[in-house]
C-alpha cells in the first residue's frame, strides 16, 4: 500500500465494517438514491436457495450440492457462508481459471505456458495477494516461462502488449489507436505509440523448451514512453514503472471495481467492462466511485471486496420480472442473466450428479464444450456468443448416470429447488436419465440468475 | 482540438468522403460485376502445397524435383504429373502462378489466405466464407460449412455467420443422430423452461431460444441428409474414393446442392519439409480423383457455372530442395487454382522464372484473389462494414479483381 | 580484482521478482543509521514501491555488467573448472574422468564424420569457378579449414548426434533447468509430468509383457523364409511390440490420457487374441498367411527406423534422468520410462533415418546452391546467388574471427600435459566444444546484481549495513529518483 492510501486507511479503519458483519450501507444506499432519482422500482430480494446458488457459482465456480443447500436453508448465515467459500481451495482455483481465460484466452500461443500462468495466479489468490501486486507483477514479469508462471501473460500477448494491458487492467481499448486516431474516443496514435514503448525493453530469449523474458537496460534509450496519465519513467525499469503507474492510477481502481462488479452482478457499471470510453458512461457513476474508493481503502484485497459485494442487498436482487426493463437492469434494480462459463457447467454437473468420472474427464469435457474454432476469444469480446455448434456440443454431452430416481431429489441437486406441480406432472413416469438430461439442458441450469 | 476532430467526422457527409478518399474512394463508385456465382467450394491444402510439384512445374531444372510435367486439356499448359485427372479438366480451371505473399508463418499465412488480411491483434477479420454467408440470401441451412477443420471465424459479422465446423463426418452424423434421439429431451427442456423464460425476459435467452430453434431446424433440413453419404449410390460414392478427403468432397457437393453457400474442405499434410516428393505424390493421389469427380458432377448437374471452385493453401514452397528431400516455406511464390462461378477456365495467370524463385509477370496479391472471389458473387470488394467498436472495415485489403480472369 | 573474487558465489543467486522485494526489505531493515541522514533516508525510501523500483534499476544494471564480465571470462572459466594450472602446465582435475571420456569420444566421432565430408567438399571447392564474385566468395568460404567444422558443430551435429537439448525442446513444460545445471519439474508442470510418467509407465510395462508372450509364440513359428527368421529374432524386442501397438496412441489427447491408455492395453490384449488368426499351421510350425506378410514387412521397416531413433535417444535420455535433482518422487518413473526403447520411439523428436547421415545432408546442401557446368566445373546457381550472398556476408572477417578464437583456445591446449586433450584443444573441435559449453553455462546463470550492489556501497558490520563514505552521492541520487518517481505516479488521472 502506498503512503497516500495508508493514511486514508487509518482514517476509515474505525468506520470500516468488520469482516462478515453488517451489510454495506454504501452500495445499497447509493443505489436507493439513484433509483429514487430515476423513478425505478427495485425488484424484490431472492430467497436463500437462490442466493446460495449465485454465491457458489461466483466464488467456487459451481452450484451448491444438495447437502450444502439443506444445511444453508436450515441456518442461512450468509456472512459465514461467504467466509467459508472464500477460505476454500475452490475459490482460488476457479478465479485463476476465469482470469487466465480473460488474460490469455484458451489457446496456447507464442510458446506461452498457459497452465504456468494459471498455476501462478491460483497461488497468488490463495495467498491473498492484493490486486495491485498481481497486476504489477503481470505487467513487469521476468523469468523463464516454465518456472516463473507470471511471464506467460506478456509472452502470450507479446505482439501488442499495450493493447492487452490497457484493456485488462485499465478497461481502456487502445486497439483502434494503433492504426489511426480513434474515431470517437480520446485516444490517438501518439498515445498508443507512447504506451507501447514501455515494452521496448523486453528481451525474449528462446531457451530449449522454454522462453526467458527479461529487460535490457540498454534498450531504455531514445524517446521515453508515456503512460496514459502523462507519467514518464525515471529509471531504465520501464515495465516496472508502468506497473507502478497503472496501479497508482484512478482508472486502475475503477477498472478493478467494475470488473469485480461485472463478475458478481453479470453486468458492469461500465458495460462492456473493458470499454471505459467517452461514449460508454457508467450507469451509476456514484456507485463506481464508491467501489473504486473502497477497493483502494481495502488495499485491493480480493476477498474483502468480494465480501463487500456479496453482503449487499444489490447482490440479492431478483432477476425475475416481465416485461424486460433495460433501464432497471442498467441500474441494478433487477439482476441480469449471465450464461455459465464452461468451467462452471462442467463443475456444476459433477457436483449435482456426484460424478467422479466427470471430474476426471474435466479437461476433455471442457475441450468438448469449447470447441476449437479459431478466433473465439472470450477475453476479447467478454461475452461468449453461443453458436449453433456450441449449443449442439452441450446437448450432445454425455451425462453421467443419474444419482437417484426421485424427481424431487434431482431438482434439488440440479436447480437447488423443489419442482412445481406443473413440472412434476410434465415429468411423471419419465426415467431419471431423461429428467437429468432435461434439467441439464434447461436455461435455468445454464444461466446464472 | 479533440472536439474539432469528432465534429468533423460526426458530420456525416464530410466525414464519409474524407475517409473514403483516404482509402481509395474511387472504388466505392465502381460498378460491381453482375453476380453469377451462388456458391463456393474451397479445397484448402493445409501446410502450404508445393507449387512446383503441382501447378507450376519446372521440368529438367535443378529445382524441378522428381516429377515430370504432363500436358493438360489446355494447349500450352502443363502441370505436375501427380495430377493426371485434373490435367484433363484444366479447361474448366485457371491456374494463378503469381501470387506474392509475405506471410511465411503457418498461422499468419492461414489467416491471410482465409480472410484476405494480415493478422492484427485486436482487429479480427471475417473469413471469406463468413462474408459470402452474409452477402447471400438467408437460408434455414448453415451456409458456411467447413469439413475437416474448425474454420476461421466471422469476426464482426456476428455469430450467425460462424462456420459450421465438421471435423469428422461420421462423428458429426453420430452427434446429429444422438441429438435427433434427444429431441424429445430438448423439447422437454424447452417445455420446462417456459415459466422460467417468461419470468426472465432477456436477450441472452432469446438468443439461445433462437439457437435451439436453428438446431431443431437443422435436424429437419436436408443438411443432415446431405452429410449422410450412405444415401449416395455406391457407384457415385466410389468415384470419390474411400479416403476421408474424398468423402468430404462428396459431402461438400451434397451440401452445396442442398443449400450451403460456402463449403471448405481440408486436406492436411502439405507441410513437406521432409520427403516432399513421396508425400506430395501421396497427397495428389488423394486429391486428384475426388477433385476431378467434383468438377464432373457439378458440370453434369449444371451447377459449375454458379459454383466457384478454389484450390489453395497458405503459401508456396521453396524451389530449392533441402537436405531431407523436402521443400520449405516460400510465400513469395504462391499458387492457386480457380474456376467455375463465372470465372473462366483454361487460363494461366502470371509467370515465374526458370527455376521458380520469383514471380516475373503479372503479380497478384492475396487481396486481389479475394476481390476476384467476391466479384464473382457480385459483392463489391470495396464494401465497408461497421465493426463492433464502431469502426469501419473494408472487405478486402485494397484488392482488385484479377484482370486476366475477367 | 574484487569483481572476480565475488563472482563465484554471486553467480548462484536467483532473483525472481517476488524474492527480490523480500530481500530489499531485509536489507533495508538492516541499514545502520549513519551520522548524516542519508542512510536513514534510503531506509525510508526502500520501504516504498518507487524506492524498490529504483534500487532494482541499479541491481539490474549491475547484473548486466556482471553478465558481460561472465561472458568475457567464459573461456578462462571453462578451463579453470576442469584443469589445474601448476608451473605453467594444465592438468586435468580429479573427478573429471567422465568429462574426458565424453570429450574424446565426441572428438573421434566428429572426426569420423568430417573425414568423410572433407574430401567431397574439397573437391567441389577446388572445381569451382571464380567468376562471378559470389563464386569466389563461396570458394574461399568452403576452402577455409574452419568452415566445415563450424557447420558441423553448429548445425549437423544436432541432427546426427542428438543431445539432451533435443529432448528438452519438446519437454520444456515438464523439465526446467536450474542454476546448478540440474533439471527439475516446475510446480506448474507437475500434473503434466505425472501424465507423461503414466504414459511412459504403461507403454514400457505393456510392451514388455507383449514382448514376452510374442517371444513364446514365435518359438512355434517355422523359419520359413527371411521374413520369418527376422520375426523370430525380433519377436522378443519390446520395441517391436511398441510398433505393433503404437496406432492406439496416435493423436493422443492430453486431456483424456486415461482412455487412450486403456485403448493401448486393450489393443495389446486384442493383438494377443487375434495374432494366431493370421498364421496357418504346417508340419514344420506356423507360417504367416500371405496377405498378412505385406503388412508385417512394413512393420519391420518401421521397426528399423524406430530402432535407429531409440538408439540415438538412449544416451541423451539417460543423461537427462541422471541430471534430475534428487528427491523428486517422479524421478524413478522417468528413469523407468526412458529406459524403454518403446517409449523413446514414441517421443515427438525427429531423429533417426537417412537424415542422420552427415554426408547426405551436406551433399544435399551443395546441390541446393551449386550446379555442375558442362565443362565439369561448379558454379553457384544464379537464381540463388542473391540469397547466398546475403547469407555469406563477410567470410573473410568471419574467418579471421575463427582463427583468432582457435589461437586463444590453443594457448590453453599447448600447455596441457595429456596428449589426447592437447590434440583436441589445439584443434577446431576444442574451439567449438568450449564455445558450446560456455554458452550453455552462461544461459543458466543469473548474476545477483543486488548482492553486488549492496557490497559495493555498504559494509556489513555487527550493527548492520554501514554506508561507505564514497557511496554517499549514489545513495542521494537514489533517494532523489525515488521522490521523482513518486511524484510522477502522482499524475494519476487520464488526460485529454
Amino acid at each position: 500500500m502506498s503512503s497516500r492510501t495508508s493514511v486514508l486507511f487509518l482514517l476509515l479503519a474505525a468506520g470500516a465494517p468488520a469482516a462478515g458483519q453488517a451489510p454495506a450501507p454504501g452500495i445499497d444506499g447509493i443505489l436507493a438514491a439513484h433509483w429514487k432519482g430515476a423513478g425505478i422500482a427495485p425488484a424484490p430480494l431472492v430467497g436463500d436457495a437462490e442466493f446460495l446458488r449465485r454465491l457458489s457459482l461466483d466464488l467456487a465456480g459451481r452450484i451448491p450440492s444438495k447437502a450444502e443447500l439443506e444445511a444453508f436453508l436450515r441456518k442461512p448465515d450468509r456472512a459465514a457462508k461467504i467466509d467459508e467459500l472464500l477460505a476454500s481451495p475452490e475459490f482460488p482455483r476457479f478465479w485463476s481459471e476465469v482470469w487466465t481465460a480473460w488474460l490469455n484466452g484458451y489457446a496456447a500461443a507464442f510458446d506461452s505456458n498457459r497452465e504456468g500462468l494459471r498455476f501462478w495466479l491460483e497461488k497468488e489468490i490463495r495467498e491473498g495477494a492484493p490486486w495491485d501486486r498481481i497486476v504489477s507483477r503481470l505487467v513487469s514479469a521476468s523469468g523463464v516461462s516454465n518456472v516463473d508462471g507470471s511471464v506467460n501473460f506478456i509472452l502470450h500477448n507479446g505482439v501488442d502488449p499495450a493493447i492487452k494491458v490497457s484493456r485488462a487492467f485499465l478497461g481502456i481499448r487502445l486497439d483502434c489507436a494503433k492504426c489511426h486516431d480513434h474515431p470517437f474516443d480520446r485516444w490517438t496514435q501518439k498515445h498508443f505509440e507512447e504506451m507501447s514503448r514501455f515494452f521496448a525493453t523486453i528481451r525474449r530469449e528462446n531457451l530449449t523448451g522454454s522462453v526467458r523474458v527479461s529487460d535490457a537496460s540498454d534498450r531504455a534509450g531514445g524517446p521515453k514512453p508515456r503512460f496514459l496519465t502523462g507519467s514518464q519513467p525515471v529509471t531504465a525499469r520501464w515495465r516496472e514503472e508502468l506497473g507502478y503507474f497503472i496501479t497508482e492510477s484512478r482508472p486502475f481502481g475503477r477498472a478493478f471495481a467494475n470488473r469485480l462488479w461485472y463478475h458478481f452482478m453479470g453486468r458492469g457499471i461500465v458495460d462492456p467492462p473493458d470499454d471505459f470510453s467517452l461514449r460508454n458512461k457508467p450507469s451509476v457513476p456514484a456507485l463506481l466511485d464508491f467501489l473504486a474508493a473502497e477497493a483502494e481503502t481495502r488495499a485491493w484485497d480480493l476477498r474483502s471486496m468480494a465480501r463487500l459485494i456479496c453482503l449487499s442487498d444489490a447482490y440479492r436482487r431478483s432477476s425475475a420480472g416481465a416485461p424486460r426493463d433495460p433501464k432497471a437492469e442498467a441500474a441494478f434494480a433487477r439482476r441480469v442473466l449471465k450464461p455459465l462459463l464452461p468451467e462452471q457447467v462442467i463443475d456444476s454437473l459433477a457436483v449435482a450428479l456426484d460424478s467422479d468420472a466427470l471430474r476426471q474427464r474435466r479437461a476433455a469435457a471442457l475441450r468438448g464444450l469449447l470447441g476449437r474454432s479459431f478466433g473465439e476469444d472470450f477475453s476479447l469480446t467478454w461475452r461468449h456468443r453461443e453458436t449453433v455448434q456450441d449449443l449442439m456440443a452441450k446437448f450432445a454431452l454425455d451425462l453421467p448416470a443419474p444419482p437417484s430416481a426421485s424427481t424431487e431429489d434431482l431438482y434439488l441437486r440440479m436447480l437447488s429447488r423443489r419442482p412445481t406441480a406443473r413440472e412434476r406432472e410434465l415429468l411423471r413416469g419419465r426415467p431419471a436419465a431423461e429428467v437429468v438430461s432435461a434439467l441439464a439442458h434447461s436455461n435455468e441450469f445454464y444461466f446464472g440468475h | 482540438m479533440m472536439t474539432n476532430r469528432r465534429g468533423f467526422l460526426a458530420g456525416a457527409a464530410g466525414g464519409f468522403f474524407a475517409y473514403a478518399l483516404r482509402n481509395g474512394g474511387g472504388d466505392l463508385f465502381a460498378q460491381a460485376a453482375p453476380a453469377r456465382a451462388k456458391r463456393c467450394l474451397v479445397l484448402w491444402m493445409d501446410g502450404g502445397p508445393s507449387q512446383i510439384d503441382t501447378f507450376d512445374p519446372k521440368p529438367g531444372e535443378e529445382t524441378g524435383g522428381d516429377f515430370k510435367a504432363i500436358g493438360t486439356a489446355v494447349p500450352g499448359l502443363r502441370i505436375g504429373e501427380p495430377l493426371p485427372q485434373i490435367a484433363r479438366r484444366m479447361d474448366k480451371l485457371s491456374v494463378i502462378r503469381s501470387i506474392r505473399s509475405s506471410e511465411g508463418d503457418h498461422l499468419r499465412g492461414q489467416y491471410l489466405l482465409h480472410t484476405g488480411f494480415p493478422l492484427v491483434e485486436g482487429f479480427g477479420r471475417p473469413a471469406a466464407g463468413a462474408v459470402v454467408s452474409k452477402e447471400t440470401p438467408e437460408a434455414k441451412f448453415p451456409k458456411y460449412v467447413t469439413l475437416g477443420a474448425p474454420g476461421f471465424g466471422p469476426a464482426f459479422l456476428g455469430p450467425a455467420h460462424a462456420p459450421f465446423a465438421i471435423e469428422e463426418i461420421p462423428k458429426a452424423l453420430a452427434t446429429f443422430r444422438a441429438l435427433a434421439g434427444r429431441r424429445e429431451r430438448i423439447r422437454l427442456s424447452r417445455e420446462l423452461d417456459r415459466e422460467f423464460d417468461a419470468a426472465h425476459p432477456s436477450p441472452a435467452l432469446d438468443g439461445r431460444g433462437e439457437t435451439v430453434r436453428k438446431i431443431e431446424e437443422l435436424l429437419d433440413t436436408p443438411f443432415v441428409r446431405a452429410l449422410d453419404l450412405e444415401r449416395e449410390p455406391a457407384r457415385e460414392r466410389g468415384r470419390y474414393g474411400p479416403h476421408p478427403f474424398g468423402q468430404r468432397c462428396l459431402a461438400a457437393r451434397r451440401l452445396l446442392e442442398a443449400g450451403a453457400t460456402f463449403v471448405e474442405v481440408h486436406l492436411d499434410g502439405w507441410d513437406t519439409h521432409v520427403e516432399n516428393f513421396a508425400r506430395v505424390g501421396e497427397l495428389c493421389g488423394v486429391l486428384d480423383g475426388p477433385w476431378a469427380a467434383l468438377v464432373d458432377d457439378l458440370d453434369a448437374k449444371g451447377l459449375l457455372a454458379e459454383t466457384v471452385l478454389l484450390w489453395m493453401g497458405e503459401f508456396g514452397r521453396t524451389p530449392g530442395i533441402n537436405a531431407r528431400r523436402g521443400r520449405d516455406h516460400y510465400p513469395r511464390v504462391t499458387c492457386a487454382v480457380v474456376g467455375g462461378g463465372g470465372i473462366p477456365g483454361g487460363r494461366i495467370v502470371g509467370e515465374t522464372d526458370r527455376l521458380g524463385t520469383s514471380v516475373v509477370k503479372d503479380p497478384v496479391t492475396v487481396p486481389d484473389l479475394f476481390a476476384t472471389l467476391f466479384a464473382a458473387f457480385g459483392i463489391d470488394p470495396a464494401r465497408r462494414f461497421r465493426t463492433e467498436f464502431g469502426g469501419t472495415a473494408t472487405l478486402t485489403d485494397g484488392g482488385r479483381p484479377i484482370r486476366a480472369l475477367a | 580484482m574484487r569483481l572476480t573474487v565475488l563472482l563465484a558465489p554471486l553467480l548462484l543467486g536467483i532473483a525472481p521478482q517476488e524474492d527480490l522485494d523480500r530481500r530489499v526489505d531485509d536489507f533495508a531493515a538492516k541499514i545502520a543509521p549513519g551520522d548524516d541522514g542519508v542512510a536513514a533516508k534510503l531506509k525510508e525510501a526502500l520501504k516504498t514501491r518507487p524506492g524498490k523500483i529504483v534500487l532494482r534499476d541499479r541491481a539490474e544494471k549491475a547484473a548486466e555488467t556482471l553478465r558481460r564480465i561472465a561472458e568475457r571470462d567464459a573461456v578462462p572459466d571453462y578451463f579453470k573448472a576442469r584443469f589445474e594450472e601448476k608451473d605453467g602446465v594444465f592438468r586435468l582435475r580429479a573427478g573429471q574422468e567422465d568429462y574426458r571420456k565424453r570429450l574424446l569420444g565426441e572428438a573421434a566421432a566428429a572426426k569420423a564424420d568430417l573425414d568423410r565430408i572433407r574430401p567431397v567438399v574439397a573437391e567441389v571447392a577446388e572445381s569451382m569457378v571464380s567468376e562471378p564474385e559470389i563464386n569466389a566468395r563461396l570458394k574461399a568460404y568452403l576452402s577455409h579449414p574452419a568452415t566445415l567444422e563450424s557447420i558441423y558443430h553448429k548445425d549437423l551435429r544436432r541432427q546426427t548426434r542428438p543431445d539432451i537439448y533435443v529432448l528438452l525442446r519438446k519437454m520444456g513444460e515438464v523439465f526446467a533447468q536450474g542454476e546448478d545445471g540440474r533439471f527439475f519439474v516446475p510446480e506448474a508442470g507437475r500434473d503434466k509430468a505425472r501424465l507423461y510418467a503414466k504414459v511412459g509407465e504403461t507403454v514400457s510395462r505393456t510392451t514388455a509383457d507383449s514382448a514376452a508372450w510374442l517371444k513364446t509364440f514365435f518359438e512355434g513359428v517355422a523359419p520359413f523364409d527371411e521374413l520369418h527368421k527376422r520375426l523370430k529374432a525380433d519377436a522378443g524386442d519390446p520395441l517391436f511390440s511398441g510398433i505393433l501397438l503404437q496406432k492406439a496412441l496416435q493423436n493422443l489427447d492430453p486431456n483424456d490420457v486415461d482412455s487412450a491408455l486403456r485403448k493401448y492395453e486393450e489393443r495389446a490384449a486384442e493383438l494377443k487374441a487375434k495374432l494366431p488368426e493370421v498364421f496357418m499351421d504346417t508340419p514344420q510350425g506356423k507360417i504367416l498367411s500371405e496377405n498378412a506378410a505385406g503388412e508385417v514387412q512394413e512393420k519391420l521397416g518401421d521397426l528399423d527406423r524406430a530402432r535407429s531413433k531409440a538408439r540415438l535417444l538412449r544416451e541423451p535420455a539417460r543423461e537427462l534422468v541422471s541430471r534430475l535433482r534428487d528427491g523428486d518422487e517422479l524421478n524413478d518413473s522417468f528413469r523407468k520410462a526412458f529406459g524403454s526403447d518403446a517409449v523413446l520411439a514414441l517421443l515427438d523428436v525427429d531423429v533417426g533415418g537417412e537424415d542422420s547421415d552427415a554426408l547426405a545432408i551436406v551433399t544435399a546442401r551443395i546441390k541446393q546452391a551449386l550446379r555442375k557446368r558442362d565443362d565439369g566445373k561448379y558454379e553457384v546457381i544464379p537464381e540463388v546467388a542473391e540469397e547466398l550472398g546475403r547469407e555469406l556476408k563477410d567470410p573473410v572477417q568471419n574467418q579471421a574471427k575463427e582463427d583468432r578464437f582457435l589461437r586463444v583456445i590453443s594457448m590453453y591446449g599447448e600447455k596441457m600435459d595429456d596428449p589426447a586433450l592437447k590434440a583436441v584443444f589445439t584443434s577446431w573441435h576444442g574451439r567449438h566444444e568450449v564455445e558450446r559449453v560456455a554458452k550453455e553455462t552462461l544461459a543458466s546463470k543469473n548474476p545477483d546484481g543486488l548482492a553486488w550492489w549492496i557490497d559495493r556501497h555498504f559494509e556489513k558490520g555487527a550493527d548492520g549495513y554501514r554506508l561507505r563514505p564514497a557511496s554517499r552521492p549514489e545513495i542521494e541520487a537514489i533517494v532523489a529518483e525515488t521522490e521523482k518517481l513518486r511524484k510522477e505516479a502522482g499524475k494519476n488521472e487520464l488526460k485529454d
